[in-house]
């Protein structure tokens, strides 16, 4: 394995050129940013994260470390992080990637068929901010009791 | 007669069922801790049981979720009398670091008597043994009332 | 014909409890399905209202077994939302990984005697716990608690480690090291351990990848990943000792002994450590109330069973927006239910040891004929059900498996 240390502060590196090129292949033209701390950032539209997170595995992310799902009432919509980590591909950056779907009606396409452990993950989701996920085989809540109101999501703020 | 038979009975062979209701393995560890060569506490006569069927004492760790608490009553009601609950830890005795959060009631007094208190975070393997000890104590003097409630 | 075995519901020790449900035709499983539930405390919810310098201390509280790592991994994330990663000093950087290593030697020997403890062979479960101890020992001098130590908090760690407590961990560590060899040994060579070890629970390379697998359990289906490796946080490097181990079976056996490979790397991390501890502070001051910038933090660890990593988002107030956690566990549960698939009912309990280090299991299982007969039987049933399988089925097993 190769491990390879970062310039602080540094945002272009051939690593994320490469992903800021994988991702215009697909059409999806958009800034990926790396922090100091080798997380790369990039944020995506709704509709194309199949599309893009299927072209990723492809190339080589194909650890999907979590989901997570952040609640913004401000600008009405709840955020959806991908957290992606390659395995066997040391030299890349693990990468979030970003998405938003709308609050009052957060509906998005799974990616379980690309990622058998995001079932899990989209579930947990799903029952902690009330993400529906299209296309999710079992979608049903994992955490919480199963007598608790079909709208009581815990995470979303008010 | 009877009376004195059961108190006879457990002093020697004090049977412990492990409940956790949510804790974060902590104190579980910790009990398990006083059964390995180090601690030791078969030397009383305790033994660990793996069904409350078969136990005399409840050793309950962690606050009790809102899932769990039927399931603690349950639990509860299925061991036989006379039974002692102790509380280990301090989650158990009052739900402490967990206050506020919303799928925790608070310690297990909210849903059965409890008869001992262990606090300490996790409570020391010393400390458990010293209360179901102590526990085994008042039962032998008559200090606790359930022995002869049953 | 098929009969279906729910196993679990609640492993009440983790956050994420597990219930297997598994269809058996005879003897063998045919398929398993996985749900969580019941225990869930709500602790992400909880964190969003505490301040910044204390949720590593709330955060430790998630597991009792791994508080450590993730009290760090919760102060590793904190300490990039307010741009101080760099700046923490050499010393508290080194005492911090010397806390980790600790840790991982006594969660991994706390695993080796529950699963041998699962199998029968409650001679090693009794050793390891005995040389647990010892560890133990070490982590109340250098945190004050015994499981809840509280190492490190927000700038560096709480209290610095004096000359007896250097020489008590290297006499220690040397014997760690010797009685690891001896548990390998055994692994290796005992027949009944073998027996109820080789080829079971088998987690092939690819499905490993699929299935999201991490940790020892990623690592024993010759997944060449380690997040210590990767990350590179805290300072860790191949000058201190850090090596990756790796082995390609896959089966339950495999994951016993990667965990006792890293018993011994870490072993050999800590003695390094604590040979070239720098001198100088061992904490950066940090103001209780202070605020950060408007930001968000990805940060990930190793934890003693696979990557762990803590989400922070921060609106620049006293107390953080978001905090999303995910243990190790969760990631591993699917694999889980694939090992369980294609074995034996008898397997059931080594199967889920091999991801799941909980001695609560205290678990029922209800056993349903086709909807006629009920039968109930719990944990302890089932493994004495599963000991008395094999004591009768141990001639052509013992052939099937080891030879």
């Amino acid at each position: 394995m190769i491990h390879v240390a970062y310039k602080q502060g540094e945002t272009i590196s051939p690593q994320v050129q490469n992903i800021t090129s994988w991702l215009r292949e697909v059409g999806v033209e958009t800034e990926v940013k790396l922090d100091k701390y080798k997380v790369a950032w990039a944020e995506i539209p709704a509709g194309e994260t199949k599309k893009v997170i299927g072209l990723l595995k492809e190339k080589g992310y194909r650890h999907l470390s979590t989901i997570t799902g952040v609640d913004l009432p401000e600008q009405g919509v709840i955020e959806l992080i991908y957290h992606l980590a390659p395995v066997k591909l040391g030299e890349y950056p693990i990468l979030a990637l970003k998405t938003k779907v709308p609050r009052d009606k957060p509906e998005i396409e799974t990616i379980t068929d690309l990622f058998a452990i995001a079932i899990v993950y989209e579930r947990e989701v799903y029952d902690l901010l009330g993400v529906k996920f299209i296309g999710h085989a079992g979608l049903s809540r994992i955490l919480l009791p199963r007598d608790v109101p079909e709208d009581y999501h815990p995470l979303r703020k008010k | 007669m009877q009376k004195k038979l059961k108190r006879w009975a457990f002093k020697r062979s004090l049977w412990v069922f492990h409940v956790n209701t949510g804790g974060c393995n902590g104190c579980d560890i910790e009990i398990v801790d006083a059964l390995t060569p180090k601690y030791d506490i078969e030397r009383f006569g305790i033994k660990l049981v793996p069904s409350p069927r078969h136990a005399d004492v409840l050793l309950v760790t962690g606050p009790i979720t809102k899932k769990q608490a039927d399931l603690l009553k349950r639990i509860y009601e299925q061991t036989p009398d006379p039974k002692f609950v102790v509380a280990i830890g301090t989650c158990a005795t009052s739900g402490a670091t967990f206050e506020g959060a919303y799928n925790v009631i608070g310690g297990v007094d909210k849903v059965i008597p409890v008869d001992a208190y262990v606090v300490g975070c996790p409570a020391r393997p010393e400390a458990i043994i010293d209360a179901i000890a102590t526990l085994i104590d008042k039962i032998d003097k008559g200090e606790v009332e359930k022995v002869e409630k049953a | 014909m098929g009969m279906y075995v729910p196993i679990g519901p609640y492993h009440p020790a983790l956050k994420e409890p597990i219930t297997i449900k598994i269809k058996v035709e005879g003897e063998k499983i045919v398929d398993a399905d996985i749900e969580l539930g019941y225990n869930h405390r709500g602790i992400e919810k909880l964190l969003e209202s505490k301040l910044w310098i204390s949720v590593p201390f709330i955060s430790e509280h998630i597991c009792g077994i791994c508080s450590g790592v993730h009290q760090m991994t919760a102060i590793m994330g904190i300490e990039r939302i307010f741009d101080m990663e760099d700046k923490i000093p050499e010393r508290a950087r080194m005492l911090r990984i010397v806390g980790l290593e600790l840790e991982r030697i006594h969660s991994h020997l706390l695993w080796l005697g529950v699963a041998a403890h699962e199998s029968g062979f409650d001679t090693i479960f009794m050793y390891t716990w005995r040389d647990r101890e010892s560890i133990l020992d070490l982590l109340e001098m250098q945190g004050g608690r015994r499981v809840v130590y509280s190492i490190g908090k927000v700038g560096g760690v709480r209290r610095d480690v004096d000359d007896k407590f250097i020489r008590k961990a290297k006499e220690t560590m040397n014997y760690i090291k010797k009685r690891a060899q001896e548990y390998m040994k055994a692994f290796e060579e005992d027949p009944t351990l073998l027996a109820r070890f080789k080829n079971v629970a088998l987690l092939p390379y690819d499905v490993a990848v699929n299935l999201g697998a991490v940790g020892p359990t990623a690592r024993a289906s010759g997944i060449d990943y380690d997040v210590r490796w990767e990350d590179r946080y805290f300072g860790y490097s191949e000058e201190i000792g850090l090596r990756v181990a790796v082995r390609k079976e896959g089966d339950a056996l495999a994951k016993a002994l990667v965990r006792l490979d890293e018993i011994i790397i870490s072993a050999e991390i800590i003695e390094n450590v604590l040979e070239n501890l720098p001198a100088g502070p061992i904490e950066l001051k940090f103001p209780p109330l202070k605020t950060p910038a408007p930001g968000e933090a990805v940060a990930r660890s190793e934890a003693p069973r696979g990557e762990l990593i803590y989400y922070y988002r921060s609106d620049g107030k006293r107390t953080p927006y978001r905090v999303k956690v995910r243990t190790p566990t969760m990631a591993n549960i699917l694999s889980a239910g694939y090992m369980v698939r294609g074995g034996y009912i008898a397997d059931v309990p080594v199967a889920f040891a091999t991801i799941d280090p909980c001695i609560a299991c205290m678990e029922r299982c209800i056993i349903v004929d086709d909807g006629k007969q009920v039968r109930k039987l719990d944990w302890a049933k089932l493994k004495h059900y599963a000991n008395k399988w094999f004591n009768e089925n141990w001639h052509w097993i013992k052939e099937e498996r080891i030879y």
